[in-house]
């Protein structure tokens, strides 16, 4: 298989403006609404909170990537989807008529993102919207390995969960709303093999390996899509070798999953400047 | 890029019209309704597809997983157990992969909770929105009932869900990341769907009548299927091309011309190297409502022309949304397998705005290849062909 370079990223989360916020540590209380500058006005205000964080990580991607999020081919990720949304619904279900609102209905699918991003843009190719728990970000990496694989130019991956409504989950695994994205393309033919980074994604393994910087925040450990904020530190500190995309390695009932990536740091690595990172999706071994 | 060869090598299925291929191949030949009366408290008229079975619990190990949903799935596994066990074999367990598409997932179980949470109550102690709402948890219960360890993922975009998981199987088996894959649908009936489609104005009070001048709406119905896909020649039943596109027009309506309807169609021959009259009989999305067939029809037409027969099941088994595409597709093998194209149940009389041929009899004749259409909110469209060499 071939690998993948990285040559666009974008994240929101509340107090993150944007993935080099999110890598400088410039935390910024004040950032509570996503620009979402891809939606038309009406649509940003009926979008959901999760739709707005997704799109503008996909905007700043794209934007920084170069290519044309008319063409691109897009993968949205997310673990549990339109949680706020389902709340909304589920209340209007516990009201007295019990009806439901058709627009807030026609926004709790999952790939509400995924659509409206697609009307947005005027982009009529392919797109996904999919879910894998914790693995979200891997499965979103390995439906792009696929893609490219087939022919497509360029992919955007993006990965979004929103707060799970609080009444449903136990109050110490509550997370905030995080948006991430990661326009990948494939590898040039011609580029040096030493800068080739491999990333293989692993499940079960023993767990020695680093794993999120202690600075990472309580708010966002328990995010499934937490792990696209390691990935981000690590292409942005030029790691090589293994990291562990695990921001909640004390849960036991959860799989964990490893990227092993190098960056255009490597030794001896000569590669394009223009990307930011490169990795290569493998299969994962065997439990 | 042409689909290395890919056979279908197990199936198993479970709709209103029955458990397993036996009755579901009855049902169609005869013309025979799953459709009745909804179980679920409802304040308006409408008629479900519902599974009227009492699926086993799950194994201990899985317990915290339990839904409804689980169950049917579990049950669904047990029908191609032997044959994916025979994969995970030949194959090694983590080159099997396994996706599959739902989009109501366990929201069933979460309605209860939300119920007892609202009368007042603590939060139910079997409730678990790690466990049982996620989209996820189906991929885990599959994973432990079958040992596959390859790549895997939920598909979830609405209406088209089950039918995009035979792309993504495929690709990853071309670019020989995995050689098999077990993939399908699931869904269950829920509050928050029928009274979500009661609220767009797009369910009907009686059975659907697809490309009938007289339909009215959508009825919803709950299933699943599973198939097993597997690199090269191991079967007669082969996935030949999968098309994807977006309308890019609305989230709720279709494109009125059937603009990215007829894109994913004509995707999916391109990608099987077939000519459209290769194509034997459509299985249409045909919901139901105006604006569906309306776009459907001048898609099928302008893209296979008026002669090539076209049927939707959705009058069989209710539309099973996150779960319809890989229905429909099992659905449509048993048709390809028996050699029959279903009546289109309530057609008469037609409406002549939608110039395709629905057949009012189950016609018997050798059948070649089966487009299988599903679209869905967000204007995301899938068509699956299918061919029995």
């Amino acid at each position: 298989m071939r690998p993948m370079v990285i040559t666009g990223v974008g994240a929101w989360s509340p107090g993150v403006a944007s993935a080099a916020a999110w890598v400088e540590r410039r935390l910024d209380p004040a950032q509570s609404r996503p620009a979402a500058p891809l939606l038309p006005s009406r649509e940003r205000r009926r979008a959901s909170l999760l739709t707005r964080a997704a799109a503008s990580a996909f905007g700043e991607a794209v934007t920084q990537s170069g290519e044309d999020a008319a063409t691109i081919a897009t993968v949205f990720g997310s673990a549990y989807g339109e949680g706020s949304t389902l709340a909304l619904l589920l209340d209007q279900l516990s009201s007295d008529d019990g009806a439901l609102s058709p627009m807030r209905f026609a926004g709790s699918v999952h790939n509400t993102a995924s659509g409206m991003l697609s009307i947005a843009c005027d982009a009529r190719g392919f797109t996904t919207s999919i879910a894998a728990g914790e693995l979200t970000l891997i499965a979103c990496l390995q439906e792009a390995a696929g893609l490219l694989a087939d022919g497509h130019d360029a992919v955007a991956v993006v990965v979004a969960d929103c707060a799970a409504p609080a009444s449903l989950i136990a109050d110490a695994e509550r997370f905030d709303t995080l948006a991430a994205a990661f326009v990948l393309r494939a590898r040039p033919a011609n580029s040096p093999d030493s800068s080739v980074l491999s990333c293989i994604v692993d499940l079960g393994q023993p767990s020695a390996l680093p794993r999120a910087a202690t600075d990472f925040p309580a708010q966002l450990r328990f995010n499934p899509c937490a792990a696209a904020l390691l990935l981000l530190d690590a292409i942005a500190a030029g790691v090589t070798g293994s990291i562990a995309l695990d921001a909640t390695p004390e849960r036991v009932d959860r799989q964990p999953c490893w990227l092993t990536i190098a960056t255009a740091s490597a030794p001896g690595g000569q590669a394009d400047p223009s990307t930011v990172g490169q990795l290569e999706a493998t299969e994962p071994e065997a439990a | 890029m042409s689909v290395a060869e890919l056979s279908i090598t197990a199936y198993e299925v479970c709709t209103a019209l029955g458990l397993g291929r036996g009755p579901t191949l009855a049902a169609l030949s005869d013309g025979r309704s799953g459709l009745g009366i909804p179980a679920l408290s409802l304040p308006f008229e409408t008629v479900t597809g519902r599974v009227a079975h009492p699926f086993a619990a799950l194994p201990a190990a899985l317990q915290a997983h339990e839904t409804r949903l689980a169950r049917l799935t579990a049950w669904l596994v047990a029908g191609v157990a032997d044959a994916v066990a025979a994969a995970t074999q030949r194959w090694g367990a983590n080159r099997v992969g396994l996706f599959i598409g739902t989009s109501t997932a366990g929201i069933a179980e979460t309605e209860a909770a939300w119920a007892t949470l609202a009368a007042g109550q603590p939060r139910p102690a079997g409730y678990s929105y790690h466990h049982q709402h996620a989209y996820h948890s189906v991929l885990t219960v599959v994973r432990g009932l079958t040992g596959i360890t390859g790549p895997g993922h939920v598909t979830s975009t609405a209406c088209s869900s089950s039918g995009k998981v035979f792309a993504s199987a495929s690709r990853l088996i071309r670019a020989g990341i995995i050689d098999a894959a077990l993939v399908g649908g699931v869904d269950v009936l829920c509050q928050t769907t029928l009274r979500g489609f009661f609220s767009l104005g797009a369910l009907s009070a009686a059975a659907c009548r697809p490309f009938s001048a007289e339909r009215d709406g959508i009825n919803i119905g709950e299933g699943g299927a599973l198939l097993l896909l597997e690199r090269g020649e191991g079967a007669a039943l082969r996935l030949r091309g999968v098309g994807e596109s977006s309308d890019a027009f609305h989230m709720s309506a279709p494109h009125p011309y059937g603009r990215g309807a007829h894109a994913a169609m004509a995707q999916a021959l391109a990608q099987a190297q077939v000519e459209a009259s290769a194509v034997s009989h459509v299985n249409a999305h045909g919901t139901g409502t105006k604006l569906n067939d309306a776009m459907e029809a001048i898609a099928i037409a302008a893209l296979l022309g008026g002669d090539v027969p076209v049927v939707s099941t959705k009058p069989y088994t209710g539309h099973l949304l996150g779960a319809a595409g890989a229905v429909e597709a099992v659905l449509s093998a048993i048709c390809l397998e028996a050699g029959l194209v279903p009546a289109g149940l309530g057609l008469a009389p037609q409406d002549l705005a939608c110039a395709v041929n629905v057949p009012s009899v189950t016609l018997h004749r050798p059948l070649g290849a089966v487009l299988s259409n599903s679209f869905a909110f967000g204007g995301n469209n899938v068509s699956v062909l299918l061919q029995v060499v």
